[in-house]
């Protein structure tokens, strides 16, 4: 029951500052892949807690204020109207995420470990 | 579009579609978990749905169909909230960390092109049901 309650009020903030800086950044993407970013560090710090902080924090609060489905809307958005038009900024956004994203979990699967 | 406009009732809404989404990605980890904690099927699940029911609620956008209050319920907020980039990144540095670079990278392959892929038929059947193009000039063009 606590535990269903922190996990509403932990996804509800998660998803609420994504959308702050997802506003926050010119274009929207440059914010996503730092929430994504940030996110990723933060939950391979969280690895290793309890099941409880797990869930709220991680799979609730961590879980929402990522996204993936942003991330795919930026990718497409950047490729332009035209089919591949800008291409090279989608795939360049595509790899800065993956990249910055898995290499933040290492980083803070290290930390945590 | 203003990049200003972010009211306590936009913040509210995301929180609640965000609420929601991560919650159905929770019962979904739940339902699917097995002894040893969980498998990345569940996530990679959320993750496909998420997208394509993005593409879906975009797709009309570009054509005047839902408004801004519906984009942040449902968009931001719910698809936000059911996927997740953070469990997807832990789970590919661990595959790497734990000594499996094809897992890892298999994984994030069919993530991607799994998210663009459904993304793109969301729109498209988005764009069918409101009858908008999908790559029609976004301003000021005359309708074919």
């Amino acid at each position: 029951m606590l535990t269903g309650l922190g996990f509403l009020a932990a996804s509800g903030v998660g998803a609420a500052l994504r959308l702050v800086a997802a506003e926050r950044w010119p274009g929207g993407h440059l914010g996503t892949l730092a929430v994504n970013v940030v996110g990723a560090f933060a939950l391979g710090l969280l690895v290793g807690a309890d099941a409880t902080t797990l869930t709220v924090i991680g799979t609730g609060g961590l879980g929402a204020f990522t996204t993936f489905s942003a991330f795919a809307a930026d990718a497409v958005g950047l490729a332009g109207t035209r089919i591949g038009t800008r291409r090279g900024r989608s795939v360049g956004h595509v790899v800065n995420t993956l990249v910055l994203g898995v290499g933040a979990a290492a980083l803070g699967l290290t930390i945590s470990a | 579009m203003s990049s200003t406009g972010l009211s306590p009732r936009h913040l509210a809404l995301v929180a609640i579609g965000g609420a929601v989404g991560a919650s159905a990605r929770w019962g979904l980890l739940e339902a699917t978990a097995g002894p040893d904690g969980g498998a990345a099927g569940p996530v990679l699940l959320a993750n496909l749905v998420g997208c394509g029911l993005l593409g879906l609620l975009l797709g009309p956008t570009r054509g005047g169909g839902i408004g801004r209050s519906a984009r942040l319920l449902a968009g931001a907020g719910f698809c936000g909230g059911l996927t997740t980039f953070s469990t997807f990144a832990v789970e590919v540095a661990g595959a790497l960390r734990d000594g499996d670079p094809s897992g890892a990278i298999g994984y994030t392959a069919f993530s991607v092109a799994g998210g663009l892929a459904a993304f793109l038929l969301g729109r498209l059947i988005g764009d069918r049901i409101n009858g908008t193009p999908t790559a029609g000039p976004t301003t000021g063009g005359a309708p074919c």
